[in-house]
């Protein structure tokens, strides 16, 4: 074996080794490119670096992220979710499994509207999961519609991860935001199709809300409530959201719109202040700086790889496996899945998915329908025990009766539905690439 | 709401790292000031992000409303980008927001966590000195000519903004000593 190869090997395995030792993601990334790009060619290779940094951080593409984030935060800001699930709680709760519908239609728009996992998690654990408990839900259950619900946002453009995937796989953001609308609502639906099944099935496990607790609320003050609150920041995304999609206006621009409306809405709700504009800047520029940091030391760590011929031992590793394209397809599920246990949706799309890009590319596989099968497999890497992200911040906000085990408990069904979503849209790629198609894209 | 719930994992500690006795009072005293320093730099910073809302959207609105814009304004945008990149990467070691796996890490004693707290701030030390050393040619050929926007009617200050990675690079370096001092002295304090 030639050094250089056993110098790309040596290279992901001390990417790991200080990964899970827990350096900084960013710096694993650096170092470990940089010492062993310089062992295989010295420091030449390098020459490139600066060149690759401004080109991230002047990235047309990339300004989309510190303009969702803004606008996510911001209405964050604006206490969307409380007004949502007030509303949306109560208009469902007469069913049985009411409220856990109403509780994965929350994460739906939420997802489309701040597309902020922890953010929606932990709003959604701090308001719903007393009252679901207090209604006798079944801890387990509770907890794993709120981890999966909170979760649709990272999959439910506009998403960070859809705009990264785009500029890796060298697609246009508006294109995966429109492939990524019928995998989202697919696993939606498979989650409210279980919800209504254990309501009819297992009705001591989601329990109905009493008549005489929807009686204090009146349909009108509802309607109000619905009109006032919830209604602005609805039009607003779906304006963002529809102007991408329909291809009106670029991602980045839509996310400009999207950033003023959101302020507009937030004052229409009378929440706007000086201090909320100061704490938004400041944590849209902590959660950009964070995401550009990663993607800067990638690009050391990328330089290194290429130099390092490590394309080429990815190639040959996968002439290895039989069974052609969709075994390759599979192996690449396989291997994400079992990442997700590790590492999160960062680490995957700025490492795995490069590492990967080539040979899929060369297999002719459509770049689309690979990058939602890699979106809706991320989706079980935020529930996955011991450290899927979702259940940490669930964790953080959870009443102490909640043993860490309910838990994890109760998100296993919800990964079994994701593996599910997956295999469907392996099966039926038209659910990831007609939409894109449709419009035109 | 704090930035914790907003999409990251669990934060790098360090900045509420616990301080201990008055131990090593200098270095102590140097990590408060160099978190000031880039709190204050941090902050200033952050409002690019609403500068970058308000260049964008004026953009937007005139393209599509007046038919007109201008290339300098265009670019705008991505001049404001790059700042809040490069400057807020020291702000956010000083905030604890760059991400870790802890599958491990969170097992850690506390003083093996320290020290691998010790090791990162020095690692970020060394990569800063790097990219600052690798990208000073590249500047310093952009400075010389006094490089600017290769659009006509564009922004005729390329060569600042591409000296914004090192001064990036140097503010991360400098938080990072911070952040080193923290860890040794909470290292020592956890023996």
């Amino acid at each position: 074996m030639p050094l250089n190869e056993i110098l790309a090997i040596g290279m992901l395995v001390a990417f790991f080794v200080f990964l899970l030792a827990g350096i900084p993601v960013a710096l694993t990334l650096a170092i470990s490119g940089f010492v062993f790009g310089w062992l295989g060619f010295g420091p030449l290779l390098f020459n490139l670096l600066p060149n690759r940094i401004f080109g991230a951080v002047t990235n047309y593409t990339l300004i989309a992220i510190p303009l969702f984030v803004f606008m996510g935060v911001m209405l964050e800001k604006s206490r969307l979710a409380e007004d949502l699930m007030d509303v949306v709680g109560l208009a469902a709760g007469k069913l049985r499994g009411g409220l856990g519908l109403g509780i994965i239609l929350v994460g739906v728009l939420m997802g489309a509207t701040t597309g902020i996992v922890g953010a929606t998690v932990v709003t959604l654990g701090l308001l719903t999961l007393p009252g679901l408990l207090r209604r006798g839900y079944d801890k387990g259950l509770a907890c794993g519609t709120i981890c999966a619900s909170g979760t649709l946002g990272q999959i439910i453009p506009p998403s960070l991860i859809l705009i990264l995937l785009a500029d890796i796989m060298s697609e246009s953001v508006g294109t995966l935001f429109a492939a990524a609308v019928m995998p989202g609502l697919l696993l939606a639906g498979i989650y409210c199709a279980y919800m209504l099944g254990l309501g009819l099935l297992a009705p001591k496990m989601a329990p109905a809300v009493s008549d005489a607790e929807r009686a204090q609320v009146s349909w009108s003050q509802l309607t109000i409530k619905l009109l006032r609150v919830v209604a602005p920041p609805l039009g607003l995304i779906l304006a963002v959201l529809g102007s991408i999609i329909g291809g009106v206006a670029a991602p980045t621009e839509a996310a400009s719109m999207g950033a003023l409306g959101a302020i507009g809405v937030t004052a229409l709700g009378r929440r706007f202040s000086w201090q909320v504009l100061k704490e938004t800047v400041q944590t849209t520029t902590k959660i950009t700086a964070m995401v550009m940091f990663i993607l800067i030391c990638a690009q050391v760590f990328a330089l290194a790889f290429r130099g390092l011929q490590g394309e080429r031992l990815v190639h040959d590793f996968f002439q290895l496996l039989p069974g052609g394209t969709n075994a390759a397809v599979w192996f690449l599920m396989a291997l994400i899945f079992v990442l997700g246990f590790f590492i999160e949706w960062i680490e995957i799309s700025y490492i795995v998915v490069p590492l990967f890009l080539p040979v899929f590319q060369q297999l002719g596989v459509d770049p689309v329908w690979l990058a939602m099968l890699i979106c809706v497999n991320l989706q079980t890497s935020f529930l996955t025990p011991p450290f899927g992200w979702a259940l940490f911040f669930l964790r953080g906000v959870a009443p102490p009766d909640i043993a860490t085990g309910d838990i994890y408990r109760g998100v296993i069904p919800f990964v079994l539905m994701q593996i599910l979503a997956l295999t469907l849209v392996f099966l039926f790629p038209g659910l990831a690439t007609w939409l894109p198609k449709a419009i035109g894209w | 709401m704090d930035a914790r719930a907003l999409g990251s994992r669990p934060r790098v500690p360090g900045h509420d790292a616990e301080t201990g006795l008055s131990y090593l009072p200098a270095l102590q005293s140097l990590a408060a000031r160099i978190d000031t320093f880039i709190d204050v730099f941090g902050r200033i910073t952050a409002w690019s992000t609403f500068a970058l809302v308000l260049v964008m959207a004026g953009n937007v609105l005139l393209r599509y409303l007046f038919s007109t814009g201008s290339v300098w304004s265009q670019e705008l945008e991505w001049h404001l980008m790059a700042p809040i990149s490069l400057f807020g990467i020291s702000y956010a070691l000083r905030h604890g927001e760059h991400v870790r796996v802890d599958v491990v890490y969170g097992s850690f004693s506390p003083r093996k966590k320290r020290l691998v707290d010790l090791i990162s701030a020095l690692l970020a030390i060394v990569v800063s000195i790097l990219v600052i050393k690798l990208s000073w040619n590249y500047v310093g050929q952009s400075w010389a000519i006094g490089e600017a926007s290769a659009n006509p009617g564009g922004i005729p200050y390329r060569y600042v903004l591409k000296a914004l990675i090192p001064i990036g690079f140097a503010l991360l370096a400098v938080q990072s000593v911070a952040e080193a001092a923290r860890a040794l002295i909470a290292f020592r304090n956890a023996a």
